[in-house]
């Protein structure tokens, strides 16, 4: 607004900014407040549930606060091991003062109940007494995180702490073992349904199935989980029980529709198409394709990354899984066909960066097919054809001009 | 019955779309205000009725100006004779006078079993798509009035071809990547197209002259060389043109607007409102309008409209004229410094001497008549499973084996909601009911019982087109060549339980085709008044209905499509809005909201030790600096 008389800020309005000032000086000194107490507590090692209750304050406030995540593990992790068993030696869980209890939903569930059935039949009962003690620990920790993630779900120490817990959780009674890993599948789904691309969620995605299918695993034999080999790196173990293997293909398979169902929502996706590239030679592995029929499938795959490239050739996702579909087991005539789709796609979108980037990596790599196959001028061909491409890339591009300038100086000398 | 006070700022005749947002927004902006309507429901002209109630309006609208050719019947129950006699021909000489209105009255009432389930009808006289962006979902949403009202997204879109086969419109980036019949090629060059259209660099000046000379398909395939199936559906799927002719400028922008509204809630630029739509959208805005302060009266004849001379402010001076109505019932007369009516309601009054009589609407189009069509069937049209994708030379062989494999694995769920364009001349000439082609494009909207629009297993089908007012043919000639088209498409799928297995679309349709014969038909001509809000007298002002674009680019008026009717309502009542409460309130609220914009959002410094949104203070300062009006989005 030029040529109106600017407004003295009414007496109003200066109140109010005085009210927000003050208001924020409060809060401000509450959190230093906490602040120092948490990293006092965390100085003198005071592992009581009054740390703990200074740590949940804190990080309510401020869940990006990695220290105080792991000053709560360190912590709970003392509660666990020194605390609890001897309470329950003692049989006095009801003294234990529950301070979570005003968090939870229901308060008074099973500890009281259990515990006095513990102090009837002794020893027995402790262990489980301790168990279900840690449990609501951890359950409440579970929902700290859950909140913390809801406002900042890209945040590596909620996720990690997380983790933690759910790795910590005690099975509750006769319970599916897997069941909390399942459980937590769902709030990943929903997490990734929110953002599809949040690579956190992907991620942990991937830890939870391949604890689904350590649980398979286990199920069937004890031995072999001790080999450390992780899903979906079983599907490759080629001396693995069948069925097993038959369970984790399925999973594999599970996980390969997910991934493929968000990146027909939208393809703009490196998470999603990751997540294929993880899984797909894994489960060529174990369906015992031999090289033919890896071609076949990366062909089918490649027909797919074609629709998306020329729905939106300027995605660099779609490009790079493009390329490592193709630098998998590099062979002429799938380079041959590539290159010929592309140079489709070029005529019709003739300054797209990628498709010459494409071209020129993709020529390269056929004219060393073509030279060890014979065939000089064909090979003298492409490489100057790359070479266009990459001059012309200098233009188009000029932020990355060295780098281009770069690989034309390279060119043909091997990669 | 008598009121608290008799003087009103404004009076409001008709509950309709437009009348109701200004009534809203009028009280929001602390003027008194009082909304009268004769009719015992909400929204007028928009309505959303029941069974029993549309068979009154229908049986009343034989001798209303602007509703001609009406038909109403209930086919499933009068089976003896399927459908009334085609229309006499006597009609055609006299068409203009309103003596001319066919007669057929279908002898019965609506069949006994459907008005058992009367209440579970919204049948909209004004079926609407509201677009996820644009002026009417902004203020709905700015007005609150949105959490009156709840909305499904429009599930499907298919352009029908020439003989019973509907192909999916694909709009948007996964539609294209996702589907399985188009050709890369094509993929790209579509997707050109859309990005394009999305742009807006198509609005520069030096481009407009060119694109409003050439008539959109023809640009399609000119300058885009679309093949004719993608022609089609960019025409007709995604602008939504109602014409062959429609200008290209014209078409981008609605173009525009549909992909810039898609991703908003969903893979699709539009929202159905539930329980009749528009109806009730406008019977919210009622609501907030009363919330603030707004009286209302309905089931009430409006009497008389007169000026009359201010009695208690004369003392000498020139006394200040106001506006006095009686209505029925009341006793005394209510007064009100404006008036806005719908163009209905005040030619009812026209007997009444004060009125300024109405010239001819000055900026009659030379005549254009909406044809309106409600189809209520005992199943939908199956959009999934119908809908064939166009042939391409391009076909992708290794993507149709996996998809043959994932296929039975999909649930089956009915389809709530879609719209079927059929495009221009896209019906032959069968000469059922006298001919069934039709030169512009007819939309059928759909509505399942997902919708509150009909009882369970049932479905609406909203048919809308247009003609010129010269023309002779009856609604039901025009329509009936789509009415038969979806009565055999929905001859495919099977009614309420779910469809059984079924192999290809190969074999002799008519041996698992049952015939579909509709629960209710109804069909009509409606006239188009004039375009915007007419000015009738000094503080006068006639709603016409449908509501018509203005500011459009072209100079040639098309009526509005189903998906332009709110925008255009909402920006109908912005104009009477400000007009009414003066422009220099509009720069108030104009420099208010560049100021909002200005501000930054507190939620940027959330989560940093910054301030939060919960302190409360933000809420205060901002009603303290800003007065003024703020109600349209």
């Amino acid at each position: 607004m030029h040529g109106v008389k600017r407004e003295k800020p009414t007496a109003a309005s200066e109140e109010a900014r005085l009210a927000r000032k003050s208001k924020e000086a409060v809060k401000l000194a509450a959190y230093k407040e906490i602040e120092s107490k948490v990293f006092q507590a965390k100085k003198d090692r005071w592992y009581d549930d009054e740390s703990l209750q200074l740590t949940t304050n804190i990080l309510t406030l401020n869940p990006e606060l990695y220290t105080v995540w792991n000053f709560r593990r360190t912590i709970l992790l003392h509660i666990f091991g020194t605390r609890l068993p001897r309470q329950a030696s003692s049989h006095d869980i009801e003294g234990s003062k529950d301070i979570f209890s005003s968090l939870r939903e229901s308060p008074s569930d099973s500890p009281s109940a259990s515990s006095s059935s513990a102090g009837t039949k002794g020893k027995e009962f402790s262990s489980r007494d301790v168990n279900e003690a840690k449990r609501s620990y951890l359950e409440t920790d579970l929902e700290l995180t859950e909140h913390a993630l809801r406002a900042h779900p890209k945040v590596y120490w909620i996720w990690n702490h997380r983790l933690w817990c759910l790795e910590e959780l005690p099975q509750a009674g006769d319970q599916d073992p897997g069941l909390k890993w399942k459980v937590e599948m769902g709030l990943v789904d929903k997490m990734l349904q929110l953002d599809p691309r949040n690579f956190h969620g992907w991620d942990y995605r991937r830890t939870l199935t391949s604890r689904v299918a350590s649980l398979m695993r286990e199920g069937e034999s004890e031995r072999e989980s001790s080999t450390g080999i992780e899903f979906p790196r079983t599907l490759s173990e080629l001396a693995w029980d069948p069925e097993v293997k038959a369970l984790h293909l399925e999973l594999a398979k599970k996980e390969l529709d997910y991934a493929l169902r968000k990146i027909e929502s939208n393809f703009s996706n490196f998470s999603a198409w990751h997540q294929r590239s993880k899984l797909l030679p894994r489960v060529w592995d174990a369906r015992g394709l031999d090289e033919d029929g890896r071609k076949q499938e990366r062909i089918k795959e490649l027909e797919l990354v074609k629709q998306a490239m020329y729905t939106d050739p300027s995605d660099q996702s779609v490009w790079i899984y493009h390329s490592w579909l193709i630098e998998q087991v590099p062979s002429r005539d799938i380079l041959e066909e590539e290159i010929q789709a592309i140079e489709e796609l070029l005529e019709l979108e003739p300054d797209s960066k990628w498709c010459m980037q494409s071209l020129a990596n993709y020529k390269v790599l056929l004219s060393k097919f073509v030279g060890s196959e014979g065939g000089e001028g064909v090979e003298e061909n492409l490489l100057s054809s790359a070479r266009s491409h990459l001059e012309k890339l200098k233009d188009i591009d000029p932020d990355r001009r060295a780098r281009y300038q770069y690989l034309l100086d390279n060119l043909g000398r091997g990669r | 019955m008598s009121l608290e006070k008799t003087h009103y700022d404004v009076a409001i005749l008709s509950t309709g779309l437009t009348q109701s947002i200004l009534s809203a927004a009028l009280s929001k902006a602390n003027l008194s205000v009082i909304h009268l309507d004769n009719n015992d429901y909400y929204a007028d002209q928009w309505a959303s009725l029941t069974l029993s109630e549309i068979d009154s309006w229908a049986r009343s609208r034989y001798s209303k100006t602007g509703i001609s050719h009406l038909d109403i019947s209930y086919p499933s129950s009068s089976s003896p004779s399927p459908s009334t006699p085609p229309a006499p021909s006597s009609d055609i000489d006299e068409d203009h006078s309103p003596s001319s209105h066919q007669q057929h009255e279908s002898p019965d009432g609506p069949p006994e079993e459907a008005l058992k389930l009367d209440r579970h009808y919204a049948l909209s006289l004004a079926p609407t798509l509201l677009a996820s962006t644009g002026p009417s979902i902004d203020t709905l949403v700015k007005s609150n009035v949105a959490s009156y009202a709840t909305f499904r997204l429009l599930e499907h879109t298919a352009v029908f071809t020439s003989p019973e086969t509907i192909e999916r419109v694909p709009s948007s980036k996964e539609d294209i990547f996702k589907h399985k019949g188009l050709g890369l090629i094509d993929k790209r060059k579509l997707m050109r197209l859309l990005a394009y259209a999305a742009s807006g660099d198509w609005e520069k000046p030096e481009n407009r002259g060119q694109l409003e000379a050439i008539p959109f398909p023809r640009y399609l395939s000119e300058q885009h060389k679309l093949p004719p199936h993608l022609v089609r559906a960019v025409a007709y799927g995604v602008s939504l043109s109602s014409s062959s002719e429609e200008s290209t400028l014209t078409a981008l922008a609605r173009a525009r607007d549909h992909l810039r509204s898609t991703g908003r809630y969903g893979n699709s630029a539009y929202l159905v409102g539930q329980y009749g739509g528009a109806g009730e959208l406008a019977q919210g805005y009622c609501r907030a309008s009363a919330v603030h302060g707004g009286t209302f009266i309905l089931a009430h004849k409006v009497k008389s409209l007169q000026r009359q001379g201010q009695e208690e402010g004369g003392e000498g001076e020139v006394a200040e004229s106001v506006w006095s109505i009686e209505v029925q019932g009341l006793e005394e007369r209510i007064t009100a410094n404006w008036v806005v009516a719908s163009d209905e309601m005040l030619d009812e009054l026209d007997d009444s001497p004060q009125t300024s009589r109405q010239e001819p609407p000055a900026s009659d189009v030379g005549g254009i008549d909406v044809v309106r069509g409600i189809l209520v069937l005992d199943r939908p049209i199956d959009f999934v499973e119908t809908a064939t994708e166009p042939e391409s030379s391009y076909r992708v062989e290794a993507e149709d084996e996996e998809d043959g494999a994932k296929a039975p694995v999909k649930p089956k769920t009915p389809p709530e909601t879609g719209l079927l364009v059929f495009p221009p001349n896209s019906l032959e000439e069968e000469g059922v009911d006298g001919g069934g082609g039709h030169s512009e494009t007819i939309m059928a909207l759909m509505m399942g019982e997902g919708t509150f629009s009909c009882p369970k297993g049932q479905y609406v089908f909203y048919l809308q087109t247009q003609i010129p007012s010269q023309s002779p043919r009856s609604a039901k000639e025009i329509l009936s060549g789509a009415i038969q088209a979806i009565l055999k498409l929905a001859g495919k799928s099977s009614p309420a339980d779910p469809v059984p297995e079924r192999d290809g679309e190969e074999e002799n349709p008519t041996s698992k085709e049952e015939e579909v014969i509709p629960i209710l038909q109804l069909v009509y001509r409606q006239k188009i008044a004039s375009d915007g809000h007419t000015r009738k007298d000094e503080r006068l002002f006639s709603v016409p209905f449908p509501p018509m674009s203005t500011s459009g680019p072209t100079s040639k008026t098309t009526p509005p499509t189903l998906a332009d009717l709110p925008d255009l309502s909402t920006n109908q009542a912005e104009r009477l809005f400000w007009q009414i409460v003066g422009e220099e309130q509009r720069s108030i609220s104009e420099r208010n909201a560049s100021r909002r914009k200005k501000r930054r959002d507190p939620s940027e410094f959330q989560g940093r030790g910054g301030r939060g949104y919960d302190d409360g203070v933000q809420s205060e300062e901002e009603t303290e600096e800003e007065e003024g009006v703020d109600f349209f989005g």
